[in-house]
């Protein structure tokens, strides 16, 4: 009988040792957002809608079309702010899947495309003082925006035809899926300032924007390699990648 | 194109001499009578393993893996540690290779003539891949350039080599003595030897942190992707022919009437030539525009802030150092040493199975080469001032099954 245990265990020990406990790799997939923005030093203008007294009632009846846009001032200086603005990008996204060695194009950017490669309007809304009234014109409406807000460039700078958003003719941010041991290269370069007026949209700024990058992994920022800030310099621009791990 | 005799050829023709002079002397002894018809017929109806079988021949498997090849194209540099730097070898998994010997026995007891051919290619793969963090180290390539930030370091590698060798055995063998226990030959032989091998690295930056590669919006360009680093690239080769006298002995326990157990071990000294070569690859930013010039800027180094100025990123081109060494037909010495341990089965008359382990070694049958002492002079010409020569070896072993058959 002990003989038999004996070899019972014996075999029972070369089984467990024989078994393979390793789990065979998960090749999950992951939803990875590429985020770029540009900040700069921005001009801040009240914008107010304008109302006509068509009836002399002194009171507003219709709205006149056009928007009353006012420079904020502390004191004597106008007011400026650190803001999110559309400044146009060259942009360049691969992928080296992993165990290749060939990076892949996602994006590049098509230089002939007035619409493409457009970052973020400035979108911070805050509320303007009461504008008093110059009959027969009402102010009603007021907000506090910047000079990168759609807001302002197409009710105060008459720009209309105004592109959205976008890398590379891609809504931004940028998505891609990506697997274990892939790597995601994203370059994006300013658009010179002293060029800047060529391409709408067109606004001034006070500093050369700082060009941002960012990569985000179901609702979390990841880690980057490489430069995800530009410096103020004009034409500067960021280089990095992130590897799937 | 005249066809020189090849110098083995005549030491084989001397050994089938050697081993046929004991039968010419055999017939110049008086002859018997010549046997009957009756007597004929009835040898041939005698089994036939009581007869003298005169051919011999053996196929086997042999499943070796090549050992110490030293294929070593990265090694793997640990952050946090700088004693613990690995280095990283090319691993080779077994190979199954027939291994054929075919042979003579010489009338009367004047031993044997044996022909012997294995041949083997073994192919190896390595690679590694880090993206982003440059940890493998480029053993092979060059220092000049080498890695993208010209430190010698890459974020990914691969790596593939190629080893062949063919090793023809003839030898003439003769019982050396016998007893209830143990029967000994002794053999003598010639071997010719040819090795090759290779190995081909290229050394990756992935996911280099250089500055922006894309130009401005305006002016329209495209984006400067041959800007992308080109992977270091090292063809490493060299390739031995050789040819010898071999000394062995094989030994054989019998056990029983059908099995015997059997040993053996044999050496030889190899005399050929070998040529080796070394191929390397690697890259450079050079700036060649006058926005350089003006800057006194020429080859760019890491980090590579200038490439941020578009004017310069426009003028910027990636350049390729390719520089190689390569010795042919030097002179040069091997070794060769086989054991092997084993048994032997006569499953029926003249049919017998085998099998047992064998190992070989293949003593310098290649050679790396390496640039040492590079010096840059300034008109861009590299010198080599002193190459390194490194003897490379081959080893293999593993189980071998066969089946043998004498007629």
């Amino acid at each position: 009988m002990r003989t038999v245990l004996r070899a019972s265990s014996c075999a029972l020990a070369l089984v467990g040792a024989a078994c393979d406990t390793t789990q065979p790799l998960q090749l999950s997939e992951q939803a990875v957002e590429v985020v770029l923005g540009a900040q700069a030093s921005v001009d801040i203008y009240d914008v107010y809608d304008r109302l006509v007294d068509t009836n002399g009632d002194n009171l507003p009846d219709v709205r006149s079309g056009q928007a009353e846009c006012r420079q904020v001032f502390v004191g004597a200086s106008p007011l400026t702010a650190s803001r999110t603005v559309p400044w146009r990008v060259s942009v360049d996204i691969r992928v080296v899947r992993a165990g290749s060695t060939e990076p892949q194009t996602l994006l590049t950017f098509d230089p002939f495309d007035p619409f493409a490669s457009v970052l973020s309007y400035d979108t911070t809304i805050e509320s303007a003082a009461p504008a008093p009234p110059t009959p027969p014109i009402f102010f009603s409406n007021g907000r506090r925006v910047s000079v990168a807000s759609r807001d302002y460039l197409e009710n105060c700078a008459g720009q209309l035809d105004l592109p959205d958003p976008n890398l590379g003719g891609f809504p931004l941010p940028f998505e891609v899926t990506l697997s274990k041991g892939d790597t995601i290269i994203v370059q994006a370069r300013k658009q010179p300032d002293n060029q800047h007026g060529q391409l709408p949209p067109q606004f001034s700024v006070r500093s050369q924007p700082v060009l941002t990058g960012s990569i985000v992994i179901e609702g979390r920022t990841v880690t980057l390699a490489g430069t995800a800030a530009s410096t103020m310099d004009s034409g500067s621009g960021v280089s990095f990648s992130y590897t799937v791990r | 194109m005249s066809r020189r005799k090849a110098p083995w050829t005549s030491a084989v023709a001397a050994v089938l001499w050697l081993a046929a002079a004991p039968v010419t002397a055999t017939m110049e002894e008086p002859q018997e009578p010549a046997p009957t018809p009756e007597a004929e017929s009835a040898a041939e109806e005698k089994p036939r393993t009581e007869r003298e079988a005169r051919w011999y021949g053996e196929v086997a498997s042999w499943v070796s893996q090549p050992l110490g090849l030293d294929y070593v194209p990265a090694a793997v540099r640990d952050p946090d540690d700088p004693f613990a730097t690995g280095i990283l070898g090319v691993p080779h998994g077994t190979d199954l290779d027939l291994r054929v010997r075919a042979g003579y026995v010489l009338p009367g007891e004047f031993g044997r003539v044996l022909v012997t051919y294995w041949s083997q290619r073994a192919r190896g793969a390595l690679e590694g891949f880090d993206p982003s963090r440059f940890v493998f180290g480029e053993t092979l390539a060059l220092p000049f350039f080498a890695g993208f930030r010209d430190d010698g370091l890459a974020d990914g590698f691969r790596a593939a080599s190629l080893t062949k060798t063919r090793d023809l055995r003839i030898d003439y063998t003769r019982l050396a003595f016998t007893g209830k226990r143990i029967e000994a030959w002794w053999s003598v032989g010639m071997r010719r030897v040819s090795h090759d091998r290779s190995l081909q690295a290229s050394y990756f930056a992935l996911s280099p942190d250089l500055p922006s590669l894309v130009p401005p919006v305006t002016p329209p360009t495209s984006p400067r992707t041959d800007l992308l680093p080109r992977p270091d690239r090292v063809d490493l080769s060299s390739s031995f022919e050789g040819r010898g006298l071999g000394v062995g002995l094989d030994l054989s326990v019998p056990f029983g009437r059908q099995v015997r157990l059997e040993a053996g071990a044999s050496i030889a000294a190899l005399r050929g030539r070998m040529s080796s070569a070394y191929e390397s690859q690697t890259h450079l930013y050079r700036c060649d525009g006058s926005t350089c010039a003006s800057l006194g800027l020429e080859i760019l180094s890491y980090p590579f802030d200038e490439l941020e100025d578009p004017d310069i990123l426009d003028e910027t081109r990636q350049v390729t150092m390719p520089l190689g060494v390569s010795s042919s037909s030097l002179p040069a010495s091997a070794t060769v040493l086989d054991a092997y341990i084993g048994a032997r089965w006569t499953v029926w008359r003249t049919v017998e199975v085998f099998g047992g382990f064998r190992q070989s070694r293949y003593q310098n049958v290649g050679a790396d080469l390496r640039p040492e002492s590079v010096t840059l002079s300034e008109n861009g010409v590299f010198n080599f001032e002193s190459v390194s020569r490194t003897d490379r070896s081959a080893g293999y072993e593993g189980y071998y099954f066969g089946v043998a058959y004498r007629y």
